[in-house]
């Protein structure tokens, strides 16, 4: 027996925007798989791995279907694969990339909940152009994705929005 | 009101709508539209609906879905009307003979139409002009309030209510019948 689609899926949590939830959505049984490891690569060419973890991947115990990381410290790209292992040796592997960008949603919710109560704030041409600015580049960073698994181009336009969040008092 | 799920429904619609007020309004003279609110609708709703996806109670989506409607809420008629396939304009009572809408038939969660969980009232254009009739988990109900679970119906504006609120996991029928 085997898995005939050896699948997994990876949401953020809008709770808590650095934590990823990976969950094992395979179809079909091998019973001699053991283990899983995960590697999360980001367009920098680094590995996201929980603290503590000294190697470029994290172990997902494959008795748990689903695992939860702490590894995000902004809006990220990355691109994640996932080994299913019998052992040591290495059974399937599936590599597949996402846009993890809640945090620039909760941010933008923030601000628009401010802009609630002072709504001239949007003939401020400066406040407007950095909102419209926010969302072209959170559409950009999404297409990258999904149109075209490009982690690098969605990345640049996710790291565009970091510089407006860090920025905020200048920025809206 | 509409309900958070309602408002951003509409919004894509008053978009289209508010974007052709304002080419309009450059071919024809003096814009009286701002220019910039068709861009302005797209960006609070494209925040608001993928929160309210993820999460319909998280804190600020009501507040913020409040506002969004507030910025198109003079294409939320027109935009209704689109929405439910009807041909836009003054509703019309409905030709006798003629087909009935299809009935809402739901079961209840956070996110369902045209009630969620903890939502009591909501406005049913398409079934304006015809009575009703609703079921609840399979018992029909009554306008009658007597103490237990009873609903209102105004067949001139479409207003539709429950008491109590829905309910994650009750079965919703509401049936136009005629």
């Amino acid at each position: 027996m085997a898995l005939s689609d050896p699948n997994f899926t990876a949401t953020q949590s809008l709770a808590y925007n650095n934590l990823i939830t990976l969950s094992d959505t395979s179809i079909g049984i091998d019973l001699t798989l053991t283990n899983r490891r995960v590697y999360i690569l980001t367009a920098t060419g680094s590995y996201l791995v929980p603290s503590g973890t000294t190697t470029n991947y994290f172990d997902w115990s494959y008795a748990n279907s689903q695992i939860q990381v702490d590894v995000l410290t902004q809006s990220t790209a990355p691109q994640i694969t996932v080994e299913w292992y019998a052992g040591s040796t290495l059974m399937y592997t599936k590599t597949i990339t996402f846009d993890f960008d809640l945090g620039d949603y909760v941010f933008m919710l923030g601000i628009l909940a401010s802009q609630t109560s002072s709504p001239g704030v949007l003939q401020d041409s400066n406040y407007y152009n950095s909102s419209i600015q926010f969302i072209v580049n959170l559409f950009n960073s999404e297409n990258a994705i999904e149109y075209g698994d490009d982690i690098w181009s969605a990345q640049g336009a996710l790291n565009a929005n970091q510089k407006l969040i860090e920025n905020e008092s200048f920025y809206f | 009101m509409p309900n958070v799920s309602r408002i951003i429904e509409l919004a894509p619609v008053a978009q289209y709508l508010a974007s052709n007020d304002v080419a309009k309004g450059s071919l024809f003279g003096k814009p009286k539209i701002d220019p910039k609110l068709p861009i302005t609708i797209y960006m609070v709703y494209k925040i608001v609906k993928k929160i309210y996806d993820l999460d319909p109670d998280y804190t600020g989506v009501k507040e913020v879905a409040l506002y969004l409607y507030e910025l198109y809420q003079r294409y939320a008629f027109k935009a209704a009307a689109i929405v439910d396939n009807s041909t836009g304009g003054q509703v019309a009572p409905p030709t006798p003979g003629g087909v009935l809408p299809f009935p809402y038939d739901f079961e209840v969660t956070a996110i369902s139409t045209p009630l969620a969980d903890g939502e009591s009232s909501v406005t049913l254009t398409t079934f304006i002009g015809y009575n009703i009739a609703f079921n609840r988990s399979g018992i029909p109900q009554s306008t009658v309030d007597l103490g237990g679970s009873f609903y209102s119906w105004n067949r001139i504006t479409g207003a539709f209510s429950v008491s109590p609120a829905a309910v994650s996991g009750e079965l919703f029928q509401i049936i136009p019948i005629g």
